[in-house]
């Protein structure tokens, strides 16, 4: 178990820091590594060991809401305070923030687990634990909203 | 599906070859869709450019929580405080369920010995034709004559098949203890002996047989006898011995010998005060005679002699009278009673009644689940009783582990 939580702490770690915060990360990626250890048995070796982890890490996370009234996924655990690059960066970061602010939670989460996560469809389902199909409504229907949010705005900015 | 709906997933790449190879033919024709292409492509490397990459701490924190986890069963366990409220409540009930009869039990059987040793404390001195001592304040309940006296009532009931020699009721002294009182005989008083048992033999006849020989062995007479041995009935005699009471004790060990004692009552009355006053009234009514006597001799007309001879008459009716029934008084002290029925074992393999196995059986599932229910009713009582107790308890494990969450 300690080589288990050597190699995937630091992923779950930012997987709970993105949903939660720092404050709370720490906690709940240790709740999370406590639970696997006790629910070990129970993983099927034909699945992803990663997905079933991180699965545990979001159910983890959504009862800490639950309990603490926490914040969810707010832009502030995972954008940056300051753009890196904003001369290059064709969409203002601002901008951005405001628009993925309007998305509704599932979608802005499935865009977190695949675009910054790097998770796959069916990971991403898996962890949430929706069919694949529901993952790839989400994503489309969200970056839908984020262009028609963005690129509307750019062109009447232009 | 229109290929805008499956535009993202083309991107990423997460659409099946064939879908895949559609989409393709018709970005390189559409350039609509090119530039919503595009679009989604911009929005998701500003996503990626734009997101964070947290600093990872607590890595050390969570190999030491999970290496203590490990020998944590009671950890674990106490971490989830209504399971572990509902085991503590379960664990107090059942040991006080089990342990407080016998608690109780304990208690009663300590009382005993000492109400037994305060009615030695409290007994006077012993009549000479009995062993059965007397006790103060101690009511006669039997329908005799001589309810009047002062009297004990010794119950001894007995439900085993251990003989005679289990501890007594409380309050009242074993026959064993009674017989350490033989030495305190006090021959001047009058008391009237009973005994009833009910003894299980082999044989109910050759049983009563036995008993009649014993009794008449030690100078007593069989007073009645009758048995029964009716099919399909268990088969039972009775017999009604009058013993000499300076042997009653012995003629109850005897018969106690015969067989396994079931029940048995003893009971004793005394008559002393009655009898005292029967002869003290006797003896006055033997002095006025002696008078009435004296007054006929020294009488010289018929009339006097006349009235003298009637008041005599009625006198010697009263002394015929209260002597009979002093010579009955001390004749039942003087002769003891003891009934004795003998009830038959019933041989193995044979039933009591015909067709009882059946009732049996029932009675005892009943008996079983009525044993189940009152358990369950039990252990319910005292986890409510205990809930003065279990509630605080749980109450500050709850708000510890809240607090600690």
């Amino acid at each position: 178990m300690e080589e288990l939580v050597r190699e995937h702490y630091s992923l779950v770690y930012r997987f709970c820091a993105r949903r939660l915060g720092f404050d709370l990360a720490k906690d709940v990626a240790q709740d999370t590594f406590l639970t696997a250890s006790r629910c070990l048995r129970k993983f099927k070796e034909e699945g992803s060991f990663t997905s079933w982890l991180l699965g545990i890490a979001h159910n983890t996370c959504r009862n800490e809401v639950r309990k603490k009234k926490a914040q969810y996924m707010d832009e502030s655990f995972w954008l940056n305070a300051t753009s890196p690059n904003p001369e290059a960066s064709v969409i203002d970061r601002e901008a951005l923030r405001r628009a993925l602010d309007q998305l509704p939670i599932e979608q802005k989460e499935a865009i977190i687990m695949h675009e910054i996560e790097g998770l796959s469809y069916a990971e991403a389902a898996e962890v949430a634990g929706v069919p694949e199909g529901t993952i790839k409504s989400r994503l489309h229907h969200g970056f839908l909203k984020l262009r028609l949010i963005l690129f509307a705005e750019t062109e009447v900015t232009r | 599906m229109s290929l805008r709906d499956d535009l993202k997933a083309y991107l990423d790449q997460e659409l099946p070859e064939s879908r895949m190879g559609e989409l393709r033919i018709a970005l390189e024709s559409d350039s609509e869709l090119q530039k919503e292409a595009q679009y989604l492509t911009l929005i998701s490397q500003t996503l990626r450019s734009e997101a964070t990459e947290p600093e990872v701490v607590g890595l050390e924190a969570a190999l030491l929580r999970t290496r203590s986890s490990k020998k944590g069963f009671f950890t674990d366990f106490a971490k989830r405080p209504f399971l572990a409220t509902a085991v503590c409540v379960l664990f107090v009930a059942i040991i006080s369920a089990v342990v407080y009869p016998t608690f109780a039990k304990a208690k009663n059987t300590a009382k005993s010995p000492i109400i037994a040793d305060q009615a030695k404390a409290m007994s006077p001195a012993y009549s000479g034709a009995s062993s059965v001592p007397m006790m103060e304040g101690a009511k006669s309940d039997s329908g005799s004559r001589f309810a009047d006296s002062r009297s004990m009532d010794m119950q001894i009931e007995r439900g085993n098949s251990h003989g005679l020699q289990s501890a007594p009721l409380s309050g009242v002294p074993s026959s064993a203890e009674l017989r350490n009182y033989a030495h305190l005989k006090d021959q001047n008083r009058m008391v009237v002996s009973r005994g009833d048992m009910t003894i299980k033999v082999d044989n109910a006849q050759n049983a009563q047989v036995q008993g009649q020989g014993l009794v008449v062995g030690l100078g007593g007479y069989i007073e009645s006898s009758n048995s029964s041995m009716l099919e399909g009935e268990t088969p039972i005699a009775t017999a009604t011995y009058r013993i000499p009471s300076s042997v009653f004790e012995l003629a109850l060990d005897k018969l106690r010998k015969l067989g396994t004692v079931l029940t048995e009552n003893i009971q004793a009355d005394d008559a002393t005060l009655e009898y005292t006053d029967v002869a003290a009234r006797l003896k006055v009514l033997r002095a006025e005679e002696d008078q009435y006597l004296t007054m006929l001799r020294g009488a010289r007309r018929t009339g006097e002699i006349m009235s003298i001879r009637d008041r005599l008459s009625n006198l010697r009716q009263q002394i015929e009278s209260m002597d009979a029934q002093r010579r009955t008084l001390k004749d039942q002290a003087a002769l003891s009673t003891i009934t004795v029925t003998y009830q038959q074992k019933v041989a193995a393999g044979e039933p009591d009644v015909e067709k009882g196995w059946a009732d049996e059986t029932w009675g005892s599932a009943i008996n079983g689940l009525s044993t189940i229910g009152r358990f369950l009713a039990r252990m319910v009582i005292f986890i409510f009783v205990f809930a003065p107790i279990w509630i605080p308890v749980a109450i500050v494990v709850w708000y510890l582990n809240k607090k600690k969450g």
